[in-house]
């Protein structure tokens, strides 16, 4: 189980982003984390698998906690060791990388190479045929959709037992979208991985997921189970663009900002 | 006169190629620059020649010791200078390699000043001839060994874990931390594996051309034109880059050089490198940004 409690987290020493939050992923459950932009939903993820600590961000109260071990001090090398993985926001590739080499470099971690061979097969097989076909070609000419495949892959091959997926429908067409989802959904069920699913379609999220979180401006502001958020008056309004006249709004468009990275120290 | 001249070519070529992916596999790793790259050929040369010579170890015993010289100067250099300046602007990292240039030349003057010195034989002499052509098995070794050690470091890039990792290290270290990449180590390995291509490539410059720092630190520092033309992130750029750095040099030694009256030769690589680098800016196999999304 992993359990967050309370968390600020400060940014360059001055910057505060997260302003207590506080959220429960069981094991085995997909839970969804939906918000507006810059409400704080990736910097939540990159909490817990400590990529924080690459841009200079730091949990500065409160803890957070994996199967009863404190991991908010830890490194993003460590806490992958441990077996939690972050599909970062915006399909990251090693892009000059091929398709297998992408996969491969995912699990870096394992010294049983025969293990290695196994799981790769295992993914081009249940999850991702088209992969399979496409495993010598440079990732970075990839399309959009099957960019995605790879970087989901990739957290795969580490054999998780959490996964946090940052916004894995961003830019893609609705069909590749429900796709993805409906793979996240399979590995979710085959191997009962963990999962919390940052969104900005909550319509898909809420799909899938057993429960919600919605942040507003570094806070949960509602919580419950999917269904639950599905039918509440807020979230349908402003998450699900289904406002009582039934216009639609759309934060797809939003554009990304730019942030300022320090990978190291 | 053709034949004579391409297997030196080649050979120097190979040099040079040895020399430049040096400098490509720090670059390529941590965007730093190693201007300090010929004055540790020099030194390492200088360094096995006292192990020869003045520790009078036989050959494959010194050859050992400057193998672990190699790998506990990259960890010094690494560990103990620039880690201290990781998050400081690149250019604080580019001047302590300046620096180191001027501090490993300092100390070859200082401990080992004076004239040239020479190696005993460790490549045996003697010439042959083949189709009108003389060939020595000095250059002839000389190839064969830039030939292998490029191979080994091609394998090892290609086909070991190691070596994806370190690819991987070179396009994007916060992935390759979210992975489970010790960032840090593969910058440590990079040094090792550059002050290894050094240690070869100041024996082989130095059995050549004598152990005396000038020309040892300048043939070494023609990686970069070839690491220009090849383009600074590839492996097989630096050589092709080396063997067409190495070409040009002989050709313009044996055909141009007797018209104008010599010295042709060493501007050649360079007028090469603009040349190049005009149509081509990121070298000839060099990261052109993929950009798609
Ligand atoms: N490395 C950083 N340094 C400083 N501020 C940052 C950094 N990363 C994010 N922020 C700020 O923190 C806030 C929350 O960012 P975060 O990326 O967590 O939002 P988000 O909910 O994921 O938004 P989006 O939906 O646009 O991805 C933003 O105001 C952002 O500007
Ligand atoms: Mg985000």
């Amino acid at each position: 189980m992993l359990k967050l409690n309370n968390i600020e987290v400060i940014y360059s020493s001055v910057i505060l982003v997260l302003r207590g939050v506080s959220l429960t992923l069981n094991d085995g459950e997909i839970a969804c984390l939906l918000g507006a932009n810059g409400a704080g939903k990736s910097t939540v993820l990159k909490a817990i698998s400590g990529l924080l600590r690459t841009e200079l961000g730091e949990v500065t109260h409160g803890n957070i906690e994996y199967n009863g071990q404190r991991i908010d001090r830890k490194d993003p090398e460590e806490i992958a060791k441990m077996g939690i993985t972050q599909v970062i926001e915006g399909r990251r590739l090693y892009p000059h990388l091929s398709v297998e080499e992408n996969l491969l470099i995912g699990a870096y971690l394992n010294p049983n190479a025969s293990d290695v061979k196994k799981r790769l097969a295992q993914i081009y097989e249940e999850y991702f045929p088209n992969l399979k076909v496409l495993r010598k070609n440079v990732s970075g000419y990839l399309s959009g959709g099957e960019q995605q495949m790879v970087v989901i892959g990739r957290s795969l091959m580490a054999r998780p037992r959490v996964m946090l997926l940052d916004e894995p429908s961003l830019g893609l067409a609705p069909q590749i979208v429900k796709q993805i989802f409906q793979i996240i959904n399979k590995i979710n069920s085959d191997e009962k991985i963990s999962m919390l699913v940052v969104e900005q379609n909550a319509r898909v999220a809420l799909s899938i997921a057993a429960f919600g979180y919605v942040m507003e401006n570094g806070r949960v502001v509602l919580d419950g189970a999917a269904d639950r958020l599905r039918d509440n008056e807020d979230v349908r309004e402003f998450y699900l663009g289904l406002s009582q006249v039934g216009a639609k709004k759309s934060y797809r468009e939003v554009k990304h900002y730019k942030r300022r990275k320090r990978w190291l120290g | 006169m053709i034949l004579q001249l391409a297997i030196t070519g080649l050979m120097v070529g190979m040099v040079y190629a040895l020399m430049a992916l040096g400098i490509v596999v720090i670059y390529k790793c941590s965007s730093i620059f190693n201007f300090s790259h010929g004055a540790i050929v020099a030194f390492m040369c200088y360094l096995a020649w006292a192990f020869l010579v003045q520790l009078r170890l036989p050959f494959w015993t010194a050859a050992l010791f400057l193998l672990v010289s190699a790998i506990v100067l990259g960890w010094i250099i690494q560990v103990g200078i620039l880690r201290l300046l990781i998050g400081q602007p690149l250019l604080a990292s580019l001047m302590v390699t300046l620096a180191l240039m001027q501090v490993f030349g300092g100390i070859v003057t200082l401990v080992w000043p004076g004239p040239a010195r020479f190696y005993p034989e460790i490549i045996p002499t003697g010439i042959f001839n083949v189709a009108g052509a003389v060939i020595s098995y000095e250059s002839l070794i000389t190839l064969g060994v830039c030939v292998l050690a490029f191979l080994a470091f091609m394998y090892f890039f290609q086909s070991t874990k190691l070596g994806l990792a370190m690819r991987g290290t070179a396009e994007d270290h916060q992935l390759a931390r979210s992975n489970g990449i010790r960032v840090v180590q593969m910058f440590t390995l990079a040094w090792i594996i550059a002050i290894i291509t050094c240690s070869l490539g100041g024996v082989l410059i130095g059995n050549m051309h004598g152990v005396n720092y000038e020309p040892v630190s300048g043939l070494a520092m023609k990686a970069l034109p070839a690491v220009m033309i090849g383009g600074m992130e590839s492996v097989v750029g630096a050589l092709v880059g080396g063997l067409l750095i190495g070409i040009f040099e002989t050709i313009g030694a044996g055909f141009i050089d007797p018209l104008v009256g010599g010295g042709f030769a060493d501007v050649f690589p360079y007028i090469a490198m603009i040349a190049l680098i005009i149509f081509k800016p990121y070298g000839l196999f060099g990261y052109e940004k993929i950009e798609r999304v």
